[in-house]
């Protein structure tokens, strides 16, 4: 039995296998004991934008699609702090910096059951799984598929991060165009970095590290012996499941 | 010269709750416990562990407190527009803080007024709860334990809560009509002497 099939783990994605990479620890509370955090601020501040983007795009009134974005917003942040204002305010410039960039791509084509869901599959002769994804945006006449990003500071070059999930999408699109889209409250960028290929090799190194580990001994042994990174940002917002599973 | 402090709730409610992590000087309020305040009285409020309170989510306020730390003089506060949004701190001296009625038991209101960061955090963690209200209810909730807060200097202990259960708004939480009362013009009730300001729990950093 290999390690992804004794944890039950049926597959794999972009932010998983970059959980791995950048915060074993957590990704172990995460992937293993079911244990996540809060969403953040910042998570529900690019959902909600990407939401009312959407609406826009598919010729709804931009200002009620701003209301039902700040509604859901409100929803999971009713009471605010500096924090979450801040967040919350991001909202209607990024929507409409969005917009501007994308309409000239039209109306984003989306199946029935909501985003459009890509699959690739990491294979060696001892294990096989599925590396899937979802996509934000994708204008088929065009050639093109967009993720959008909101961010306080707008790259220049996508982070490592970025680039493996781009290349991930790239790898199951094809010969569309994978871009991401960058959206501050005052700018935009439009980005394609890295080389799919390259990234996804040393990435299926990665996610037979990960599947080795795996292997080596059920949830409660590989908490007990992995490293644990108490100062990872990680971990904001989730300090009492650190606490419960690894002690301090 | 000192300003009298006439209290900020806008209400006639004379009585309010508060958080004391590490009890008063005097004795009356034992550490990481809640006491009401009637002008200079204060009396430990055990109840906050065994039947809990109900806090009446329409007329909670949030904002930045800044206050002397001396008995008698009004802390000042400034009131968010909308409890989703928190403007700027205003300036160092400011502490985050809250503004909210409360019904003990089925006749009694009273206030809890109070900034720092004991109460912000419970604040914060019952926003995470509010998500499952269901339309129209206010949480009862009762205090379960408390926890510390360990700052770069000093520390502090908030108190935590569980829900108990959602329910309608007591009649004594509800204003006018809604509590079936005539809104005649009546000459407002004389207000008592206000509240006095309390030291906050978080100025004792070590």
């Amino acid at each position: 039995m290999n390690g992804f099939d004794k944890h039950g783990i049926k597959h794999l994605s972009a932010s998983s296998i970059n959980l791995w990479t950048n915060a074993p620890d957590v990704w172990v509370a995460q992937y293993l004991f079911g244990k996540r955090g809060p969403m953040s601020a910042a998570a529900m501040r690019g959902i909600c934008t990407e939401d009312a983007v959407v609406a826009v795009l598919q010729g709804k009134n931009a200002d009620g699609a701003l209301d039902q974005a700040l509604e859901k917003f409100d929803q999971s942040f009713p009471i605010g702090d500096e924090k979450t204002t801040k967040e919350r305010a991001m909202i209607q410039p990024c929507m409409e910096l969005a917009v501007q960039e994308l309409e000239q791509y039209g109306e984003p084509e989306f199946p029935e059951e909501g985003q459009e869901k890509i699959s690739i599959t990491a294979k060696t002769d001892d294990y096989e799984i599925p590396v899937i994804g979802y996509l934000d945006l994708v204008f088929p006449r065009h050639g093109v598929v967009i993720d959008l990003k909101t961010t306080g500071r707008c790259p220049s070059v996508m982070s490592a991060e970025h680039q493996l999930q781009r290349a991930i999408y790239q790898k199951a699109k094809g010969n569309q165009i994978v871009k991401f889209l960058y959206v501050t409250p005052k700018k935009t960028n439009l980005l394609e970095d890295g080389d799919p290929s390259e990234i996804l090799r040393k990435t299926k190194t990665q996610i037979t590290r990960m599947e080795r580990f795996l292997r080596s001994g059920n949830a409660r042994d590989v908490a007990s012996v992995i490293p644990v990174n108490p100062n990872t940002f990680y971990w904001n917002g989730a300090e009492e499941i650190r606490q419960e599973l690894y002690g301090f | 010269m000192f300003e009298i402090d006439l209290g900020s709730t806008g209400s006639d409610i004379n009585e309010f709750l508060s958080w004391s992590a590490r009890g008063t000087q005097d004795g009356a309020v034992r550490a990481r416990s809640f006491y009401l305040r009637e002008g200079a009285a204060k009396v430990e409020f055990e109840q906050a562990q065994t039947k809990g309170f109900v806090l009446d989510l329409d007329s909670l306020k949030t904002g930045w407190q800044k206050s002397e730390g001396i008995a008698g003089v009004a802390p000042e506060w400034k009131w968010n527009a909308a409890v989703n949004q928190m403007m700027q701190k205003p300036g160092d001296d400011w502490k985050k803080g809250i503004s909210v009625k409360v019904a003990l038991g089925k006749d009694k209101v009273v206030v809890w007024e109070q900034a720092g960061a004991a109460v912000w955090q419970v604040l914060t963690e019952l926003s995470g709860k509010l998500k499952d209200r269901p339309e129209g209810k206010l949480p009862h909730i009762k205090m379960t334990g408390s926890k510390d807060i360990k700052f770069t200097k000093g520390s502090t202990a908030y108190p935590e809560f569980e829900i108990v259960k959602w329910v309608d708004k007591p009649d004594c939480l509800k204003e006018g009509v809604a509590a079936g009362i005539a809104l005649d013009e009546t000459p407002p009730a004389a207000k008592e002497p206000a509240p006095s300001a309390v030291m906050d729990d978080d100025d004792d950093f070590a």
